[in-house]
């Protein structure tokens, strides 16, 4: 009965956290859909959420980071660097668990009864580095690849596209291209290859979730590799405690993110999504939270970090 | 300053942590990473990168829905 509850809770917290992201209600009922342009805009959310979404409240911290580099003024943005590393202090990759829409969707999709797909081990470790280089690219590509240059007398402004949101981002066409061009005639007279590019593509991503869990996250999501680098000295953890594992390997089995468990519980690719925790049979997996105290590790509670 | 395991491991548990992950695991690591974050955020805030991200989000980003 306290399994199911924690399940629940997560289900819960999602689902508020993505209407609490896209609670912009006239947004959605505008004809033609319109977005949020009030000053909540000026802070970043902590998923992936587009800032296109009718419903959007916030700033997409991916799309806020390309936008600042790709603009005239800076190269890159200490801003949502800052507030991002703040996110993964805080919490870490729980945004991916339990926050970030899109990770949501594709928790979703996985639901739907069908046979699963469990990518082979190599090809899996190998696929996983693959958004770390998207995040480096997401970083560097606005800076190095401009795409407009401005002269004036005065000086010269370079420009260039937010790479990531213009071919790759899924969450874009969902959450905003699909219910923006549907809403407007204008919009949709403009429609070309990249829109059917990225309709494509979100296509695949979403057809694939349904039999890989989360495979946006785990494979392509820069966001998510920003968080992971934080897995180790967030303040949320996971930890194992030697003492009452009895090593029957029942967490690594359950883990849809293929975490090793026992050998380290806090990798970058654990989203906290708790199901080791829930499925261990000696209760030896547990969530703390706090700043560290001395004499304590990962497989051992720390003395004064709150439990849940 | 880093974390000692604190009891005997069984079979194909992990081994103790090296420098680096000491250094990973340890209290002054979080410090450090607010302290950076802190300062990353003020100078984004004094250089007026606050206002380009607004610009950007309240605006219908053409190449985040397909159309740019």
């Amino acid at each position: 009965m306290k399994k199911t509850k924690i399940k629940d809770r997560r289900w819960m917290i999602q689902t508020l956290s993505a209407l609490a992201t896209n609670a912009y209600i006239p947004g959605f009922l505008s004809k033609p859909l319109s977005i949020y342009t009030g000053q909540l805009k000026n802070a970043c959310v902590p998923g992936l959420n587009c800032y296109s979404c009718p419903g959007a409240v916030g700033a997409c911290p991916i799309g806020g980071l390309q936008a600042v580099a790709g603009g005239y003024k800076h190269d890159f943005s200490f801003y949502v660097i800052g507030t991002m590393m703040v996110f993964g202090l805080f919490l870490g990759r729980v945004i991916c668990g339990f926050l970030c829409l899109f990770g949501f969707i594709q928790d979703l999709l996985y639901k739907i009864p069908t046979p699963k797909i469990k990518v082979p081990h190599k090809a899996d470790r190998v696929l996983r580095y693959l958004k770390y280089l998207i995040l480096i690219l997401v970083i560097l590509l606005p800076v190095v690849l401009i795409t407009r240059t401005i002269q004036t007398p005065a000086a010269t402004f370079k420009l260039s596209d937010p790479y990531f949101c213009k071919w790759l981002c899924p969450a874009g066409t969902l959450e905003g291209g699909i219910p923006l061009v549907s809403s407007d005639q204008h919009l949709q007279q403009t429609v070309g290859f990249l829109f059917y590019w990225k309709l494509s593509l979100l296509g695949i991503i979403l057809l694939a979730s349904v039999f890989i869990h989360r495979p946006f996250c785990k494979y392509l999501c820069p966001l998510g590799a920003f968080y992971g680098l934080f897995s180790k000295v967030s303040l949320w953890r996971m930890v194992l405690d030697q003492d009452k594992c009895i090593n029957c390997g029942k967490c690594e089995r359950a883990c849809p993110m293929n975490v090793a468990v026992r050998k380290d519980i806090n990798v970058p690719e654990c989203i906290r999504c708790g199901r080791c925790k829930k499925v261990c049979p000696t209760s030896a997996i547990r969530t703390v939270y706090g700043f560290r105290e001395r004499s304590v590790s990962d497989t051992g509670l720390p003395k004064s970090a709150s439990t849940s | 300053m880093a974390g000692n395991h604190n009891s005997a491991s069984p079979a194909g548990a992990p081994r103790a942590p090296g420098l680096l992950g000491r250094l990973q695991t340890s209290r002054w690591t979080q410090v450090l990473v607010l302290i950076a974050a802190a300062a990353f955020l003020t100078l984004g805030i004094t250089r007026g990168e606050v206002l380009e991200v607004f610009k950007k989000a309240v605006k219908i980003c053409l190449e985040c829905i397909g159309l740019g």
